[in-house]
């Protein structure tokens, strides 16, 4: 035991004074998951908040309404249809939509009598900031139509005749309050000082008045794909660490056996299976520190939270287990230093292609993901995935961490076989 | 101590030991002497148990050097420098000395000795790969000692090694017999059978052509 443990000291120990492999197995890992991360579209939450606007009935008060919040630069809105949008929010693909039913137009040209008009806003109900983010801009947009009313002058005749007309409606000892009011209001704002004061109008309405309410819809946004760009790409940034330690331990594996040291370690009262489990030891114990390292600065600096960490723990073990043994059986392909770091970018490269860790699993076509069921690669990304934003239980855990245990110790044992059994 | 009896050796089409069989006593110093490709080396595999032979038979210490217990017995010096150049002398000795079990006090104080055996206490902290040949030579000498093995086999230890530094490592290989050591010394050059050696065989082509002392040989 004290041997092994040497052995897979020395060989970390090597590798931390090889910059070139300390890089590949700790450094780009991290540079790909940032980088992509932010290619991705990065963190959802720092940058506009996406919605969709629905419009449900052609009336100009209501399209001017549309035109204002299409113009806001605190959102980034797209104006689509009521299915459209509905899906596009179970999709996650937008945060909320913004729907203006029929009867908004109607509601908003009337002032002070009837209800006000009223927005509905669809979204997934853990949409908690955003929420009260859109409110609160949908409210001042309300006040500025409304004062808008009131200080254009074609538009403001307009209202006050819609508004007088209603005066009926009110009861009897309000009616001439309000008439007198909106008498007043007009010579007011003929008055071309107040006429060019500001839009800020939510304070020009009174107390217990709203220029408009919202009603929220929830819509339970289907867990398809993570919240957050950085999620993806951290997951692809640790499929990198595995495969830098894999490359950098192909390397001193076959290296070590070319060189001299190999022979004395085999003249020392050790197994050979015992200095290679020494080797595989190292190799998983730096496997494993790099994913830790990847998912740390993932959670600390882009939030990159796992769901589970105990889970997570469970699938970097299975991960690590799983290239400790492709490393294993990848080594044992060469007899030199080209040939088996080329024969193992030529297996790996075609594993991380069809398993996710170059497209995304969820956006891949389902003949692709068929395929990529025969990746070790696709089985680490979802288990590492599922710890993360997929929300797997034990049970949906199960399966990836089974074929990944399975994949090592296949490949572990295999690639010693053949390595014990080469002459040297 | 080492009986080779009849052994032969082939890879592929080339035969490296064609029937080569050797007896070496406890506590001497035997000299393998051959021109480039004569088996030396692969005398020096077959006896740390690297290589099985295609026939004949093997006996180390009374025993079977394919088995690992065995092998802790045994200290090789190989011909081609086995050591890790980004480790520094002492990282080197420390951890093959572990691979041969030791720890605790003891592989400290071993450590110490064998690198004050091979006089590389100075340079001990420094990488080996900033080592010069000659010193590369001796650490490779001190990885082979430091587990104090009973037969100690070093294949071609002068290669490499300018004239001085040869001198030390015979006064460091005739320090190990004269602590009663045994040790089998390959080499092309018959003045360091003639320097060191109890007994020598002449090999060449992997049979050995004679087997005596030096001076019946002279
Ligand atoms: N692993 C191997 N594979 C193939 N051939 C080998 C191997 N090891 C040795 N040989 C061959 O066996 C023969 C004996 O080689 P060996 O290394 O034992 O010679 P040597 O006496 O040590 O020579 P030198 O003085 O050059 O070190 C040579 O022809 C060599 O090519
Ligand atoms: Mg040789």
């Amino acid at each position: 035991m004290n041997a092994l443990f040497a052995l897979a000291a020395k060989d970390i120990r090597l590798l931390l004074r090889n910059r070139g492999a300390l890089f590949f197995t700790m450094g780009w890992p991290l540079l790909v998951a940032i980088f992509f991360g932010m290619v991705f579209g990065g963190d959802g939450g720092s940058s506009r908040p996406k919605v969709a606007l629905v419009v449900q009935e052609p009336h100009a008060a209501t399209e001017r309404f549309a035109q204002s919040v299409l113009k806001l630069d605190t959102l980034d809105v797209e104006r689509v249809d009521a299915a459209t949008a509905e899906q596009l929010v179970r999709q996650g693909k937008r945060s909320a939509a913004i729907v203006l039913p029929a009867g908004f137009g109607e509601r908003s040209a009337r002032a002070f009598s009837g209800d006000p008009p009223q927005v509905e806003l669809w979204l997934d109900p853990s949409r908690k900031a955003e929420r009260a983010m859109i409110e609160g801009m949908l409210m001042k947009l309300g006040g500025e139509a409304m004062f808008a009313n009131i200080s254009d002058p074609k538009a403001r005749q307009q209202w006050l005749s819609t508004s007088r007309a209603d005066l009926d409606k009110l009861p009897p000892e309000s009616r001439q309050r309000f008439g007198d009011f909106y008498t007043a209001l007009d010579a007011m704002m003929t008055t071309p000082e107040v006429a060019g004061g500001s839009g800020d109008a939510a304070a020009a309405s009174g107390p217990g008045f709203s220029p408009l309410t919202v009603s929220a819809r929830e819509i339970t946004v289907a867990k398809r794909g993570p919240r957050n760009g950085f999620a993806i790409s951290f997951t692809q940034g640790m499929f990198w660490a595995l495969l830098g330690a894999l490359m950098s331990f192909v390397t001193s594996l076959v290296l070590e056996r070319m060189q001299g040291t190999w022979n004395r370690l085999r003249s020392a009262p050790l197994s050979t299976a015992s200095l290679l489990f020494g080797k595989a030891l190292a190799c998983f114990a730096v496997m494993f520190t790099s994913l830790l390292l990847v998912s740390a600065v993932g959670a600390m600096v882009f939030g990159v939270v796992p769901h589970s960490l105990s889970k997570l723990l469970l699938a970097f073990i299975a991960s690590a287990f799983a290239f400790t043994g492709l490393m294993m059986l990848l080594a044992s392909l060469g007899r030199t230093v080209q040939t088996a770091s080329g024969a193992a970018w030529a297996v790996m490269m075609p594993l991380a292609m069809v398993g996710g860790a170059m497209i995304p699993l969820f956006v891949m076509p389902p003949w692709m993901l068929e395929l990529s069921n025969l990746s070790p690669v696709k089985w680490a990304v979802i288990g590492i995935e599922g710890a993360t934003w997929r929300g797997f239980s034990y049970a949906e855990m199960a399966t990836p961490i089974a074929i990944l245990l399975a994949t090592g110790a296949l490949c572990g044992l295999a690639g010693a076989w053949r390595i014990t059994r080469q002459p040297n | 101590m080492i009986r080779i009896d009849s052994v032969r050796k082939q890879f592929g089409s080339i035969v490296a030991l064609d029937g080569l069989t050797l007896d070496v006593r406890p506590g001497e110093m035997f000299g393998l002497l051959g021109p480039n490709g004569a088996g030396k080396s692969t005398t020096m595999a077959l006896l740390t148990g690297l290589h099985t032979p295609d026939a004949g038979s093997i006996s180390v210490l009374g025993g079977d050097p394919r088995d690992p217990a065995l092998r802790a017995r045994l200290g090789l010096a190989p011909q081609s420098l086995a050591l890790y150049e980004n480790l520094s002398g002492r990282e080197n000795v420390t951890f093959f000395a572990r691979m041969f079990g030791l720890r605790g006090a003891r592989l400290d104080q071993r450590v110490d000795a064998a690198l004050d055996f091979v006089q590389l206490v100075d340079r001990q902290h420094d990488r080996v790969g900033g080592y010069s040949g000659g010193m590369q030579r001796r650490l490779n000498l001190a990885a082979a000692l430091v587990h104090e093995p009973e037969l100690i086999l070093l294949d071609e230890p002068t290669a490499g090694v300018d004239p001085q530094s040869r001198n030390a490592l015979f006064e460091n290989v005739l320090a190990l017999k004269a602590a009663g050591r045994t040790i089998v010394y390959t080499t092309h050059y018959m003045e360091e059978v003639e320097r060191l050696c109890d007994r020598v065989a002449i090999i060449d082509r992997g049979r050995v052509l004679a087997v005596d002392s030096v001076a019946g040989l002279l």
